[in-house]
């Protein structure tokens, strides 16, 4: 035997959850109230300049570094060839049956 | 006779006889030392031995040089393809000339054919004076090319280096001043360079010495081109410095 307190609180209960069922249904088919932001902003643009910009500066730099080491050796190089002109711009040949 | 001309003729006499002395003796130590005719056989094989000695060492000496030379020239990396055939061609004619020479002058038994022939050693080749500064020369003045189209490539990084560097903020005054100092060096250098292979490469044995000026000159050339690489190297470590 049910007693009718109880009978009430169970009604009242299922008319709750009835409510809260039809509440979220509606709430579900609502458009969202606000929409997603996009980070658009030149802020966020920044640092992805920043990004691309240091890798491009230090390969310059690698590649300044190496062509410099190039003309090193090729100033070497010409300083050799031109030493070895001198020695025989001061040369003297006499008769070579003597 | 006058006591007075008696004292003249005998004064006349004595001097004669000084001259004759003073002259006469110089006259026969010279015939001795300057003599170069043999007066036997054997010092005339002698002699022909001698001459061919001189000879082959003076022409193996060449071969020697011309070997080295064309060493050179193999092991240039920047050689123009034109420049390297005219230095190859140049060294092969004279190592063919200096062989076929050798073999001349050993074939010879007279002395004196064997002193005009070994002359030509260096009047037919000039090996030392003419072909070495003419393979040395117009190989640096390529390097110097070379070297000088590398600085320009440099100089291009180092300008986009300092317009970014401009575009922050800093400072590049003194950066862009090297930099400017540098195509400002290494445009001479190239512009000095440049018609050194065309003033050498032309020249003949048959033209020296009066072609030797020519050589002077433009080893003058490489060497303000050479200075003015040395002074646009430093300018590109000064644009680095800076920059940093």
């Amino acid at each position: 035997m049910h007693r009718p307190g109880a009978t009430r609180s169970v009604a009242a209960a299922s008319a709750m959850f009835v409510a809260a069922l039809l509440a979220g249904c509606a709430g579900s088919s609502k458009a969202p109230s606000a929409p997603v932001q996009v980070p658009t902003t030149p802020a966020a643009a920044a640092p992805a300049s920043s990004v691309t910009s240091q890798p491009t500066s230090a390969a310059a730099g690698a590649t300044t570094t190496a062509d410099l080491a190039t003309v090193d050796a090729q100033l070497n190089s010409i300083d050799a060839q031109l030493s070895a002109a001198d020695s025989g711009l001061a040369q003297q040949e006499g008769d070579p049956t003597k | 006779m006058t006591p007075t001309l008696t004292r003249t003729r005998v004064l006349s006499g004595v001097l004669l006889v000084a001259c004759a002395v003073a002259v006469g003796v110089p006259s026969a130590a010279m015939a001795d030392t300057t003599s170069t005719v043999p007066r036997n056989a054997q010092a005339k094989a002698d002699r022909l031995a001698y001459c061919h000695g001189h000879a082959d060492a003076a022409i193996q000496a060449r071969l020697t040089a011309l070997g080295n030379d064309l060493t050179a020239v193999n092991s240039a990396a920047h050689l123009a393809p034109a420049d390297k055939q005219t230095l190859l061609g140049l060294i092969s004619s004279d190592q063919s000339g200096l062989t076929q020479l050798k073999a001349t002058i050993d074939a010879t038994t007279d002395p004196t054919t064997c002193h005009t022939d070994g002359l030509t050693i260096v009047t037919g080749y000039r090996v030392y004076v003419l072909v070495g500064p003419k393979v040395r020369l117009t190989i640096a003045a390529d390097q110097i090319q070379a070297a000088g189209a590398t600085l320009q490539s440099v100089a291009t990084t180092l300008q986009n280096d300092i317009n970014r560097a401009k575009g922050n903020g800093k400072d590049v005054a003194k950066a862009q001043e090297a930099l400017n100092d540098l195509n400002t060096k290494t445009t001479a250098a190239l512009s000095a360079a440049a018609p050194v292979p065309g003033q050498v490469l032309p020249l003949d044995p048959s033209g020296y010495p009066a072609n030797a000026t020519t050589l002077q000159s433009a080893r003058q050339s490489l060497e303000s081109a050479r200075s003015d690489l040395h002074a646009a190297r430093k300018d590109a470590a000064q644009v680095v410095a800076d920059l940093q």
